[in-house]
């Protein structure tokens, strides 16, 4: 049902966003394919989860257009919610329930209760060693657990958007091996992704293309190595990132 | 593609609530509270029913005295400070504070496809629910007393309904447009400031309106009916107060007495309820605790308690005195279901349930600093066990002066005795002192376990103050009236509970700083408090019920002395079983010197008694179940008063708390004595010397033998021969 049109792509076109005198985002412009692992990269504060937040409908942009499978997301932000996981920068649960009741409720918020909802998420839970746990109360969780709760709410429903926000952040490198090859897997099937981080190694290993973000405006774009030549013909990403942020 | 409907979002919004709430209660206090939780509902919805009954007609018979044009502007006046008691409370509720956020504003339901629409009506569906039973239980049947005046029956029913539920929404509306607004204009930080601003003011109205109205009301019956009002209504409501606190008969003490087990009943409870719907914290980031410097250099101890004290003091001035008002204005309005001043009791009630609800916005607008308070002064090098009882002393200091200025109109109520005052005076200071420690530990223990959420105790705050406030207020109360070895043993039970309490919060405080394992491994005598508490609700229970529905005085207490021990029973039986004891003597030496010695003590006390007050006895109620009742009544008391009540007391007493104590204080005479103590205390209606030396006795016999089988024994002999004495002297 989500995955048969074509143009289903993630877009934004001279989308800025000012908090008073503050830029936060400048004129980006951005446009990625069905099937697309698209990574923003950029320095704290850069404007990469001002860009997430613009996608999700949680902030109105001050000018441009965010759109989602040609959903404007300010203006069709309930349309566009279906369609997407979202998994937030500092995962946040409600301490009283249990993960899988947790799990339960956004599955129901979504009219999407069903039994092959349920087998998706005990295959994700599964693969991030996180079975047992899912029946436990969320006041206990630790930090990874957490974020392993998160991502497995926002792939729960099959959307054919991800906007996570440093989704391995805080996991072990065996869990954070897991959801990349969980995100690919998506992303065969389809699904665009998008995912801020800073850690050049993951963006390096599991996007597809890459976007520098530096003072809420896009310096660089492209894959590994176009992003290297646009900084000036660097060799490494970090050099190249090191560069564009210099530059800012 | 269609999304879901909003009777389905509905429901499952309904489902998690209810799952949180039930999580939480199971996850924190055991499954046990889930039976706890509903029968505290039942004691607290039929006690405010009556008393909401006694509302209605309380104000119809107010209008009646009074000219109609005076008494329609009074209870006009009344009602609008009501309103704005409600929309405050509701207020206080729609804010959880900086850092907290209410559910609709979480990152993770603003994912999910909600309408703004539906959106809306959820908040204001979760919304109307604050402050609902406030509305229902005391706005409603007031309204109802004034519009009897016009409308009777079905009619006057269905108009009541009608407006509170019109005034409910256009109450939770307003709160929650005041907080749209100023979260608006306003940002974050302010909002404390608004939210005491506004406590404030209603404080002012509503005591504004209770020293006026008594006076209003005078000059009103002055006029119309021209004759000289009343003495206690011509001056102000302090005067009333000092005449009304006469508990010269013995009708209101035993009154009085029911609703001190209720309330500190229910305050016990009230710590099982530690339900907070659920938060999440993550919008703006964790925020670390500030103005943890100014904690951090070696501050001295009585500095300490002096920061801790000025930043309770406007809380502390503010409420005591409310929950004073409403103390004495609930014991009063509860038991005066006839007589003269009935409207103005009632009023009194009112007024003091208005004050409560200040006090619940004033509590939740000081919440935040203080959490913070106790989350950095373990920081600053000290101890848990040193932070709890700064806090302690400091609140003692404080509510010393405070009680002493609330104790002064003692000196004018004439008493027989002149060693009434000292006593008085030392009772009120001991209680005050071990329901400190209560509180202190209480509120310790409420803390989250974790530090970014330094908010959200206005739930767990305005119950931390209901842990201990209400029952020291009303042991003050009560110890005006009662013996010193009641209020000894009284003041036992408290210090007990003070003690358990505080290891508990020590324990959990330390699991918040380095967590690993239970951190309810170190409760030790909570659990049995714990236990003791149900089967006391369950016998208020049916106490409350039985008249109710026809029983009779006598029967209900019998039922509901079978309910007590039967819900004590098997609660103790699981308890004794996680204190074994070392058997030290056989089983049928155990038994014959347990029997002898209750023979032996049955003898001895029937002739000390015959000694020091021939011809007494026979006059408490338990003494008129054996002599005015007959058949299966007869058998019932005859036969549980021989087994299942010695059975499940000693289970309890002697199986259960006095191991639990002496774990707690190492020292058996200690857990020997302090059981003896709440034993005595549980019998203080029929005869509690007798019963505080039998509980030593049996503690005795139980440390020495090592076997229940002999306090039992003892316990069954002595009850078998009491009962045998009673039978043939009918």
């Amino acid at each position: 049902m989500l995955h048969g049109a074509a143009d289903l792509v993630v877009e934004a076109r001279g989308l800025s966003k000012r908090f008073g005198d503050r830029v936060a985002l400048d004129g980006l412009d951005l446009r990625l394919p069905r099937g697309e692992i698209f990574g923003l990269l950029g320095p704290n504060g850069a404007g990469k989860s001002t860009t997430l937040n613009l996608f999700m409908g949680f902030l109105q942009p001050t000018a441009g257009t965010a759109r989602i499978a040609g959903l404007d997301c300010a203006r069709e932000s309930r349309a566009v919610m279906r369609l997407v996981g979202h998994l937030p920068e500092e995962p946040a649960l409600f301490e009283n329930l249990t993960g899988r009741e947790l799990v339960s409720f956004v599955l129901s918020m979504r009219g999407e209760d069903r039994p092959e909802r349920w087998s998706e998420v005990a295959v994700s839970a599964e693969r991030m060693g996180f079975t047992r746990e899912l029946d436990q109360l969320i006041a206990g969780y630790s930090m990874g657990m957490r974020k392993k709760l998160a991502l497995v709410t926002a792939l729960a429903h099959d959307p054919a958007v991800l906007l996570l926000d440093e989704p391995t952040n805080g996991l072990d490198p065996v869990v954070a091996r897991e959801v990349r090859s969980l995100l690919e897997e998506r992303a065969a099937r389809g699904v665009t992704v998008v995912l801020s981080t800073h850690l050049l190694d993951v963006a390096q290993r599991v996007c597809h293309r890459l976007g520098v973000i530096v003072k809420g405006r896009l310096r660089a774009v492209g894959d590994a190595g176009e992003v290297c030549a646009q900084a000036g013909g660097v060799a490494t990403l970090e050099e190249a990132f090191m560069a564009l942020t210099a530059a800012g | 593609m269609s999304g879901p409907t909003v009777a389905a979002q509905g429901r499952a919004l309904l489902r998690m609530t209810m799952q949180g709430v039930v999580n939480s209660l199971r996850h924190r206090q055991g499954a046990g509270a889930l039976v706890v939780f509903p029968l505290l509902l039942t004691v607290l919805l039929i006690e405010l029913a009556r008393f909401g009954a006694k509302g209605a007609e309380g104000v119809r018979r107010f209008i009646a005295v009074t000219s109609y044009d005076r008494g329609t502007h009074f209870v006009a006046l009344w009602l609008t400070v009501m309103a704005v008691a409600v929309v405050a409370l509701k207020y206080a509720r729609a804010i959880p504070g900086r850092g907290a956020r209410p559910l609709f504003d979480t990152i993770l339901f603003r994912a999910l496809p909600v309408s703004p629409v539906t959106r809306t009506l959820f908040e204001l569906l979760l919304g109307s629910s604050h402050a609902a039973g406030f509305v229902a239980l005391v706005f409603s049947p007031a309204l109802y007393g004034l519009i009897t005046l016009r409308f009777h029956g079905p009619r006057a029913v269905l108009i009541t309904v009608l407006i509170s539920v019109v005034f409910n929404e256009v109450a939770t509306l307003v709160a929650h447009a005041l907080h749209a607004l100023i979260s608006r204009y306003l940002g974050g930080r302010p909002l404390d400031i608004v939210r005491v601003v506004t406590a404030c003011v209603g404080f002012l109205l509503v005591g504004a309106f209770s020293t006026l109205g008594p006076i209003g009301v005078g000059f009103a019956r002055r006029i119309r009916v021209g004759r000289p009002a009343p003495d206690w209504s011509e001056s102000l409501p302090f005067w009333g107060l000092v005449r009304w606190a006469r508990f010269d008969d013995a009708r209101e003490l035993s009154d009085l007495a029911l609703w001190t087990v209720v309330l500190v009943l229910l305050s016990v409870a009230a710590l099982v309820w530690r339900v907070r719907a659920p938060t999440d914290i993550s919008l703006d980031g964790p925020s670390a605790p500030t103005g943890a410097g100014r904690w951090e250099s070696g501050l001295s101890g009585a500095r300490v308690e002096w920061r801790m004290l000025s930043r309770q003091a406007p809380y502390l001035v503010l409420a005591t005195p409310a929950f004073l008002v409403f103390f004495f204005a609930v014991v009063k309005g509860a038991r005066s279901a006839t007589g003269a001043d009935l409207p103005f009791v009632t009023l009194m009630g009112l007024i003091g349930w208005s004050l409560i609800v200040q006090g619940t916005a004033l509590t939740g607008a000081a919440s935040r600093r203080w959490r913070r308070v106790l989350w950095i002064l373990p920081t600053a090098g000290r101890d848990h066990r040193d932070a709890i009882r700064s806090l302690a002393k400091a609140h003692f200091a404080m509510t010393v002066g405070l009680s002493l200025g609330a104790a002064l109109p003692w000196w004018f109520v004439p008493r027989p005795l002149w060693w009434w005052y000292p006593r008085q005076f030392l009772g009120m200071v001991l209680v005050i002192a071990v329901g400190q420690w209560a509180q202190s530990a209480a509120l310790f223990l409420l803390i989250d376990p974790s530090p970014d959420r330094l908010t959200g105790l206005s739930v767990g705050g305005v119950f931390g103050v209901l842990v201990t406030a209400i029952p020291t207020v009303a042991l003050l109360v009560l110890l005006s009236a009662m013996g010193l070895p009641t209020w000894l043993s009284l003041v036992a039970l408290l210090a007990l509970l003070a003690w358990s309490l505080e290891s508990s919060a020590v324990a959990r405080l330390r699991w918040i700083r380095e967590p690993g394992g239970d951190p309810d491994a170190a409760l030790r005598v909570w659990p049995a408090l714990r236990s003791f508490g149900v089967a006391g609700l369950a016998q208020v229970v049916v106490a409350e019920t039985g008249e109710a529905v026809g029983l009779g005085a006598t029967r209900t207490l019998v039922l509901s002395l079978l309910v007590f021990s039967g819900v004590l029973l098997p609660l103790a039986w699981r308890g004794a079983k996680t204190h074994p004891v070392e058997a030290k003597w056989s089983l049928g030496r155990s038994v014959a010197t347990g029997a002898l010695v209750g023979a032996a003590n049955f003898a001895l006390v029937l002739g000390l008694a015959r000694l020091l007050r021939p011809g007494a006895g026979g006059g408490s109620p338990l003494a008129a179940a054996f002599t005015q009742t007959s058949g299966w009544v007869l058998a019932a008391i005859v036969v549980a008063s021989t087994t299942v009540i010695p059975l499940a007391e000693e289970l309890f007493f002697r199986g259960w708390l006095m191991p639990a104590v002496r774990r707690e204080v190492g020292d058996a005479r200690v857990a020997v004595a302090l059981s003896a103590a709440v034993f005595a205390m549980v019998h203080a209606g029929a005869a509690w010397a007798p019963a505080l030396w039998a509980g030593l006795i049996a503690g005795a016999l139980m440390q020495r033998s090592g076997r229940l089988a002999t306090s039992l024994a003892m316990h069954v002999t002595n009850n078998t021969l009491v009962v045998l004495a009673v039978l043939l002297g009918r």
